[in-house]
């Protein structure tokens, strides 16, 4: 292109064209970000909630730098101090105080944030990733699979899971991916009741039939036709998931089982603060319970709003809570 | 209906057996039942011995069949840590867990209904919206955080409560002791106020929530419509032809709440010191207790089935259309 060419003159401005454009940018096909975004913002509250998990993620992710102090370094000396006191030099040193043996309360609750997050999710994917296979397998296969499936499901679910939890990492040992373990084992049935009864639904449809027909072996029209027919409903009960998954986990803490005692986690700060509650040590039960509240409010703000954008007709179903 | 019952009660069975024998190999991969029964000291003979004695030198498959025998006739083997019959071990506790567990199921039961179906009726205002924030929050919050709060203001800042501790009222009222059990009435309800309610927090934000959203889904009914337009009044509306109808997918959820509440009590009776079957559970599967765990476990199992047999059985009742074969 030659610098002497002249450039196109500017398309005179007709109410016509304004009128197209206009058109234009309302029905512009939205990308799925945009879509996303308005609506959350339209919400308001999941733009909360975002915020606050984003925090917490990255006090999870960088608790090293983070957190003021060692998690586990004793100070004798500065045993129960309560928030916002001062040291020696007239420095406001404990935010959040000590505890019994002087640890940093502060940096025990970011530090935390690791255990929650990385069980709440590890835990829904392996229960979610197998609760689906196998539901998907029951309703597609029925007969003799979706028999034995089924009645695992409801032994499981006469099961009180706080027991089979309590004897699983009795023998597993602690460990976190024990912990994970046996939360992943208590999610699946719930995906798997799910993914089956979709599956009975979608595997009658006509588009089913046409793979079927184009000789599509059994594999592939479970995995690749039927399964991201059935996503949707379960990605909205793995939202909600996440949040009782904390929740349980923060209750196996609490009974002194899943991880070892060297790593902090909310259930096992609440657990030890037992012990101080009659002297008006306030402030080892408040915050280490705010955490886990404002981290499960959100994940249940984020949820609902999910399910509501992403699958209307499950509003009000009751379901994944 | 009759066919559908007895089905119903089979599978129980089987769901039953099944819990067992899962109970049974966990324990038993845990470790030797008979580490934690003979003394530390104890040489490899002794303890070989305390092994014949116990029986748990059998081959495993031996060892279940025999338990399930004994299970049938109403042996179920004497406790290894509390030497007495297991079957008594655990009874002595569940009265006070049934009581926990009972009374936060109503409370939350009752608490919920009222809440769902205000948030219903006044959609979109101020007081739905108040309600719902509510039980968001009271969702999200673990039982036995709920109760350390509930010590540390109503107990320790305002001495309002006792800490914890326990007065029996079902056990003697099981026991046929019933005066006793209306002289303990009003300690027996003083210490369960705060555990029962720390229990049943997020039961009844479930429930209204789930409440909420079923009577919205009857309002839009056409026979709502209908209701209203032959000019029955609202309360009218509201009771015969909504509610009625709102209670089928409700009555479902509330006998599943049952298990959630159980688990919730559990962890809930080790901060109150609530002397219950969780706690005994618990040091039960650390001490390899093999029969009291069996034990306990069936019979928690058979509560979690029969509360949803129970669920299955009222639909019937609740909506005449649903037969049940």
């Amino acid at each position: 292109m030659s610098a002497s060419q002249k450039p196109k003159p500017a398309k005179p401005k007709s109410r016509v064209s304004t009128l197209e454009r206009q058109m234009d940018e309302m029905y512009a096909p939205q990308t799925f970000l945009q879509r996303t975004t308005s609506s959350m913002v339209q919400a308001r509250y999941p733009v909360v909630a975002v915020i606050f998990l984003t925090l917490i993620a990255l006090c999870a992710i960088f608790a090293a730098q983070l957190a003021p102090k060692d998690p586990n370094r004793i100070e004798i000396f500065d045993t129960l101090k309560p928030p916002l006191s001062y040291n020696r030099e007239g420095e406001i040193e404990y935010i959040l105080g000590t505890d019994s043996t002087g640890r940093d309360v502060l940096s025990r609750v970011v530090y935390g944030a690791r255990i929650s997050f990385f069980v709440g999710l590890a835990a829904v994917g392996l229960g979610g990733g197998v609760g689906t296979i196998l539901g998907l397998t029951a309703g597609y296969l029925g007969g003799r699979a979706d028999d034995i499936i089924m009645r695992l499901a409801d032994i499981q679910l006469a099961y009180p899971f706080i027991l089979f939890a309590i004897m699983m990492l009795t023998i597993l040992g602690e460990g976190v991916l024990n912990l994970v373990l046996v939360l992943g084992i208590g999610q699946w049935v719930t995906y798997a009741r799910i993914a089956r009864a979709e599956t009975l639904v979608q595997r009658e449809r006509e588009y089913v039939e046409a793979v079927r027909a184009l000789g599509a072996t059994e594999w592939r029209i479970m995995f690749r036709t039927i399964l991201p027919n059935i996503l949707t409903p379960l990605i909205v009960i793995a939202s909600f998931n996440v949040a009782g998954v904390i929740l349980s986990e923060a209750s196996l803490s609490f009974l002194g089982l899943g991880v070892p005692e060297s790593v902090p986690t909310w259930g096992a700060m609440l657990a030890n603060s037992r012990n101080q509650l009659l002297s008006g040590s306030w402030w080892l039960a408040v915050f280490p319970g705010l955490a886990i509240m404002f981290t499960v409010v959100s994940l249940n703000v984020l949820g609902d709003w999910m399910r509501d954008f992403l699958d209307p007709r499950l509003r009000g179903s009751g379901q994944g809570l | 209906m009759h066919k559908y019952i007895i089905r119903r009660l089979l599978l129980t069975v089987v769901v039953v057996l099944g819990v067992t024998l899962l109970t049974f190999l966990s324990i038993h991969l845990a470790g030797d039942p008979t580490f934690f029964y003979v003394s530390e000291r104890a040489s490899a003979e002794e303890r070989q011995a305390a092994r014949e004695r116990l029986g748990f030198d059998r081959p495993l498959h031996v060892q279940y069949f025999d338990f399930l025998f004994k299970l049938a006739r109403g042996d179920t083997g004497n406790s290894l840590t509390h030497r007495v019959p297991a079957f008594d071990v655990v009874m002595e506790r569940m009265p006070a867990t049934l009581e926990l567990t009972i009374g936060g199921f109503l409370s939350s039961t009752i608490v919920a209904f009222p809440i769902g179906i205000l948030a219903a009726t006044r959609r979109g205002t101020m007081t739905d919206g108040t309600l719902m924030l509510g039980a968001m929050l009271g969702q999200s919050m673990p039982s036995f955080w709920l109760g350390l709060m509930f010590i540390l203001f109503f107990a320790v800042t305002l001495r309002l409560m006792p800490v914890s501790g326990h007065v029996a009222f079902l056990k003697p009222l099981f026991e046929g002791r019933i005066d006793e059990a209306l002289t303990n009435l009003p300690g027996a309800i003083r210490y369960l106020l705060m555990p029962m309610v720390a229990v049943s927090v997020y039961s009844i934000s479930r429930n209204s929530r789930l409440i909420r959203s079923a009577v919205l889904e009857v309002l839009r009914q056409d026979y709502v419509v209908t209701a209203r337009a032959k000019g029955l009044n609202e309360r009218a509306v509201m009771v015969r032809h909504a509610i009625r109808n709102a209670l089928i997918p409700i009555v479902t959820v509330l006998a599943l709440q049952f298990a959630f509440l159980l688990n919730g009590v559990i962890v809930t009776e080790t901060v109150f010191s609530w002397p219950g079957v969780g706690r005994l559970v618990f040091d039960a599967v650390n001490q390899r207790d093999v029969p009291l765990v069996l034990t306990a476990v069936v019979l928690l199992s058979f509560l979690f089935v029969g509360a949803n047999l129970i669920a299955d059985l009222m639909y019937g009742f609740l909506d005449p259309r649903i037969r049940l074969e």
